[in-house]
């Protein structure tokens, strides 16, 4: 029964996954999608707080940056700038990737993440400092 | 209903021979599996609603123990559930836990102040959520 869950768990991140992927190619071809901060947001906040029930421990390390980050860009309705999306790209990849593999709990792009988690980290920050 | 059943009923219930309902309420479909599954396994009656919106369906008067809900959900959220749940004859008392990724102190007091029982933290342990329902229903 609890993998029955896990499955319901790693289908429904997916598809939240696919939601982020379609919104940053809308926005990448100057479709501006003002929801995409949202998305990208709530889908992380909902990754940080399920994600080590189902056995993937790691996720609120990488999604909570990321959800920090894009709660200001969302509440501020800031421009998303090409690098954001870029870097935003690469952790929807490798969550998916870590999804994909629910048994390795490794990805292969796992050499990533300290980069990824430094980026959103120092996104976090500079917002702070702006707001301030 | 005679007296008779009515007393039958509350001593059923008193210790806790006669299963509780509870009213789960998150639009994680992986999460309201977690919770029922969980409040199943120990006995508890579990009715389920994917948003505010869809948790009022079950509001009708029917005896229900406790809510427990998500904060951030589409439709109705958790905070505007929890206000209609308070103007309701019928359950303005019933106990209310939120449910949620949500740690903010703003947001708690927030919750507080519109009325919410308690506040469980996700990730959450099964054994938590459990002790924390039957403190609650006590």
């Amino acid at each position: 029964m609890i993998k029955e869950i896990r499955n319901t768990f790693i289908k429904e991140a997916s598809l939240n996954l696919e939601l982020i992927e379609q919104g940053i190619q809308k926005y990448s071809s100057n479709d501006s999608n003002p929801e995409l901060a949202e998305i990208v947001y709530r889908t992380m906040h909902t990754l940080k707080g399920s994600g080590p029930m189902f056995g993937f421990d790691y996720l609120p390390e990488i999604t909570q940056p990321i959800e920090k980050a894009y709660q200001y860009l969302f509440q501020t309705e800031a421009e998303l700038s090409e690098e954001v999306i870029t870097k935003t790209s690469e952790v929807v990849a490798f969550i998916k990737e870590s999804l994909s593999n629910p048994d390795t709990h490794l990805p292969e792009s796992w050499g990533k993440k300290s980069v990824l988690i430094e980026f959103f980290n120092n996104l976090c920050q500079l917002n702070a400092e702006t707001h301030d | 209903m005679p007296d008779s059943t009515n007393s039958l009923i509350k001593l059923l219930i008193d210790f806790n021979i006669m299963a509780k309902t509870v009213l789960i309420v998150d639009d994680s479909e992986s999460i309201r599996e977690v919770v029922n599954f969980t409040l199943q396994n120990e006995g508890y009656e579990v009715l389920v609603g994917v948003d505010g919106e869809d948790a009022l369906q079950y509001l009708d008067g029917r005896p229900i123990d406790i809510i427990i809900t998500d904060l951030h959900m589409p439709n109705l959220d958790g905070l505007g559930l929890i206000r209609k749940v308070r103007e309701m004859d019928a359950y303005k008392h019933i106990p209310i836990l939120f449910l949620t990724t949500e740690s903010q102190a703003a947001k708690k007091m927030e919750a507080k102040q519109a009325g919410a029982t308690g506040w469980i933290i996700k990730p959450f342990v099964p054994a938590k959520l459990l002790s924390a329902i039957s403190r609650v229903l006590r």
